[in-house]
Order: structure tokens, then C-alpha cells, then sequence
């Protein structure tokens, strides 16, 4: 049979169940709560600074960039850039020394040149001369087809000069359009 | 009794609320910012050093002025029609050749090799700024075309050209020729007292010339030749040392007249 401690108080009985409610594990637990939400404190004050401290590194960046630029900058870019042009086009001239040399050395001695011309835009040279037999003029063909940098030899037109008793004729050559430099 | 049941759950609840909720997120956006801050540090020790590198290529440019105006006189900025005539009377003179026709006319568009982006520019997102827009936009370079017409001994026009070729001026050969003289003897006279010989062939050549006004540059942050404090000179040496007739320059000996018209 159960026994009734008749001996407590309603009072008591309240106290001691207050004091259960309040117990060890609940203050563990109040304790846990309180260091999480300074961990929270903590990382929000700390983000906060992170923040400010990029806003400013931000600033400065924006602030050194603005000044990389004007007279002395765009000085050094302009030299550059002019450098880089001469190189580009001083390739992109024919020697004539070349041109030349090239020409004395391959002319039958049998022909005589009454016009060179060199056009580089269009990689054509047009030859005009005069010879006393259709031979020579075909060995001087020959002699052109041979010469390194000439793509194709054109006779563009041969004619009979009856005042000068020669043979008249225009060649027309096309240079090879490599990176080269051209010859001729 | 039944209330303390829930004081473990309520806690439970609450701290995961707190951690998912809030310190999460945060240690994320702490480690973010973290990792921004590293590439913000790095950005702006290159803008220091770029900064730096600019005052040194300023000073090497500064220290070889002899380089410098080698280039502004070779490629200059503006239309110098003045020079490219003298320089052709300068070099018939040194060629012992005669100049009988000299025409200039502007082109519509450049004839030089069109340089692709000779500094290339890349695009930098570290930055908190945008900087992407580094040079202004590749404007062509204008130019005018001359066609000098000489006269002159087969050997004079070869020494003539090739002086062309190693001029002072930046320049592009279109084309040029070489004529045989048809001259009757009463024309042959005439010329001879001028000093034309009939030996003399005629000789022509159309030359384009190009100048380029200096740009504006809006960052220098991404170019290239910023990220170094060196300026390489060697192209412009090689280019000096092809150039084997320097031009004096074209100088006014004398102005002013009381009549003009007289």
C-alpha cells in the first residue's frame, strides 16, 4: 500500500518542483544558448568589419586606378605603338638594291629593257624592251619563270617595230604574295 | 513536471535555429569576404606596382630622348607634306639625279600594315572598379601619297631608290618605275643646257606616307607593357640602324618680304 507524505506543505511541494525546473541540465543548456548566440555577436561583428575593411581597400583601388592614366601613360603606349608600326612596314619595303641586282643578273644580254615597272600593292611587274630575235625574248621569259618570288610570266603583248627593225614586247610577272620579300 | 520535459527540445530548437539561421550564413559570408579582401590586397599591390613600373618606363623613355625622337620624327603625328618634299629634293641632290615632278594627295585610308592591337588588353574583374576599357578605340593611322618623278643616269635612279628606302620617314613603296626617254635631238639640245644628259632614263615612284596622332590611353592598369619596368628599345635600335640616311631638318633660312608679289 502507498504511503502519503502528509507532512509537506502545498508550498513545499511548489518550492521543490521550482527547484527541479531551474535544475543543473538546465542551465547547461541555458549556457550553450548564451555562448551560440555570442558566436552569432561575434561573426556579425566581425562581417561587419570585414566589410568595412573591403569597402576601403575597394577605395583605394578605385582611387590609385583613377590615376594610372595621362600624359606619361599615354606617352609610353603612344612610343610603344610607333615602334611596334616601324618594324611591321620597314619588313613590308622591297630592297631595290635587291630588285636591281636581281634584274641585271637575269637580263639576256641580247635584250634591252625600255620600262620596269614594280607595282607592290598589286604584287605585279610589268617589263618593257626590245630584242631582234623572238629566241631571245623566249629565253628571257625562261630566265624570269626561274627567278625565285615570280609566280607567272605573261607576255602581254610582241610586236614587230619596222621603223627600228625589232621585236617590241611587254611582260607581265606575278609575284609570289608570301610574307617574303619580294625580289624583282 | 510536464513543462520541464520541454525545456531540452525548446533549447535543441533553438540554438539549431541560431547555427542554421545566422552563424552559417555568416561564417559563409565571412570566408567570402575573406577571399574578396586577399584579391582586393593582391589588386592593389599591382596597381602600386604598375604605378611604379609607369614612372620607370617613364624614365628609361626620358633617358634615351636620342630613341624617342628618332620615332616622332620616323612615324610622326602630324601631316609633315614640308619634310617628305625636302627629303626628296635632299636625296635627288645626293643622288645626282633631277626632280621633274613631285604630286601629293591625301588618302581616304592608311596603305601601312594595320597593326592588330600591338598592346593587347585583358579585362581584370579583381577589381572593385571596372577597368576594362584600357586604350581608346584603334583609330587607322591617315596618310598621303606622293609621286616623285626624277630624271637621271640608270646608276643614279638604283642609288636614288635605295636612298628612299633607308630614309628617316616611315613610308611604303606602292609601286615605281623605270622609262627609256623617247627625245628628239632638237629636245635633246635643249636639255642638254639644263644639264639632262640623254643617257637619262625617266624614273617615277609613288610612295605612301603615314602619320598617327597620339592617343589617349583611359588605363593603363591592363596594358601590357605596364606589368614590367622595362622598356624593350631593341626594335626601335634595329629600326634606327636601317635607317642609313638621316634628313637635316627643314629649316627657314630666312622670312619675311616687303612685297610679297614683287
Amino acid at each position: 500500500m502507498g504511503s502519503i507524505n502528509l507532512s509537506q506543505s502545498i508550498q513545499e511541494k511548489q518550492a521543490l518542483a521550482r527547484g527541479k525546473f531551474f535544475d543543473k541540465g538546465f542551465f547547461i543548456n541555458a549556457t550553450v544558448l548564451l555562448l551560440i548566440v555570442s558566436a552569432y555577436a561575434t561573426s556579425e561583428w566581425y562581417l561587419s568589419r570585414l566589410e568595412a575593411e573591403l569597402l576601403s581597400l575597394q577605395t583605394s583601388s578605385a582611387d590609385k586606378t583613377a590615376t594610372l592614366n595621362g600624359p606619361t601613360v599615354n606617352r609610353s603606349v603612344d612610343v610603344r605603338n610607333r615602334i611596334v608600326t616601324i618594324v611591321a612596314n620597314q619588313k613590308r619595303n622591297m630592297n631595290p638594291q635587291l630588285v636591281f641586282s636581281d634584274l641585271e643578273r637575269i637580263v639576256v644580254p641580247a635584250i634591252t629593257l625600255t620600262g620596269y615597272t614594280q607595282s607592290n600593292a598589286f604584287g605585279t611587274v610589268d617589263i618593257a624592251g626590245m630584242t631582234i630575235n623572238l629566241r631571245y625574248l623566249a629565253q628571257q621569259m625562261f630566265a624570269f619563270k626561274r627567278l625565285e618570288g615570280v609566280q607567272s610570266v605573261h607576255a602581254e603583248s610582241i610586236k614587230y617595230n619596222e621603223k627600228t627593225s625589232n621585236i617590241e614586247f611587254i611582260l607581265n610577272l606575278t609575284l609570289v604574295s608570301s610574307g617574303s620579300e619580294p625580289t624583282l | 513536471m510536464k513543462l520541464k520535459i520541454l525545456i531540452l527540445p525548446f533549447f535543441i530548437i533553438i540554438e539549431l535555429v541560431f547555427i542554421i539561421g545566422y552563424i552559417k550564413p555568416n561564417y559563409d559570408a565571412i570566408t567570402t569576404k575573406q577571399s574578396e579582401i586577399t584579391l582586393q590586397k593582391d589588386a592593389l599591390s599591382r596597381v602600386d606596382s604598375v604605378a611604379e613600373n609607369i614612372g620607370a618606363i617613364h624614365q628609361a623613355l626620358e633617358n634615351r630622348s636620342d630613341i624617342v625622337n628618332f620615332i616622332d620624327r620616323y612615324y610622326p603625328k602630324s601631316l609633315d607634306e614640308e619634310r617628305v618634299v625636302d627629303m626628296f629634293n635632299y636625296l635627288a641632290q645626293q643622288s645626282g639625279i633631277v626632280v621633274s615632278e613631285v604630286k601629293i594627295k591625301k588618302n581616304v585610308k592608311s596603305q601601312v600594315v594595320a597593326v592588330e592591337s600591338p598592346l593587347p588588353v585583358v579585362e581584370d574583374e579583381t577589381m572593385g572598379v571596372s577597368v576594362v576599357a584600357t586604350e581608346a578605340p584603334e583609330e587607322p593611322a591617315e596618310s598621303y601619297e606622293v609621286t616623285v618623278s626624277v630624271l637621271g643616269a640608270y646608276q643614279n635612279l638604283k642609288d636614288f631608290f635605295t636612298r628612299v628606302y633607308r630614309s628617316d620617314r616611315l613610308h611604303f613603296t606602292k609601286e615605281f618605275s623605270i622609262m627609256v626617254r623617247e627625245v628628239d635631238v632638237e629636245q635633246a639640245e635643249k636639255e642638254a643646257t639644263q644639264g639632262i644628259q640623254s643617257n637619262f632614263l625617266s624614273a617615277s615612284v609613288v610612295v605612301d606616307f603615314d602619320y598617327i596622332k597620339e592617343k589617349r590611353v583611359a588605363n593603363a592598369l591592363n596594358i601590357p607593357m605596364f606589368q614590367s619596368s622595362d622598356f624593350d628599345f631593341k626594335d626601335a635600335e634595329e629600326a634606327k640602324t636601317f635607317v642609313t640616311n638621316l634628313l637635316p631638318p627643314v629649316q627657314s633660312d630666312e622670312v619675311g618680304k616687303a612685297n610679297p608679289f614683287e
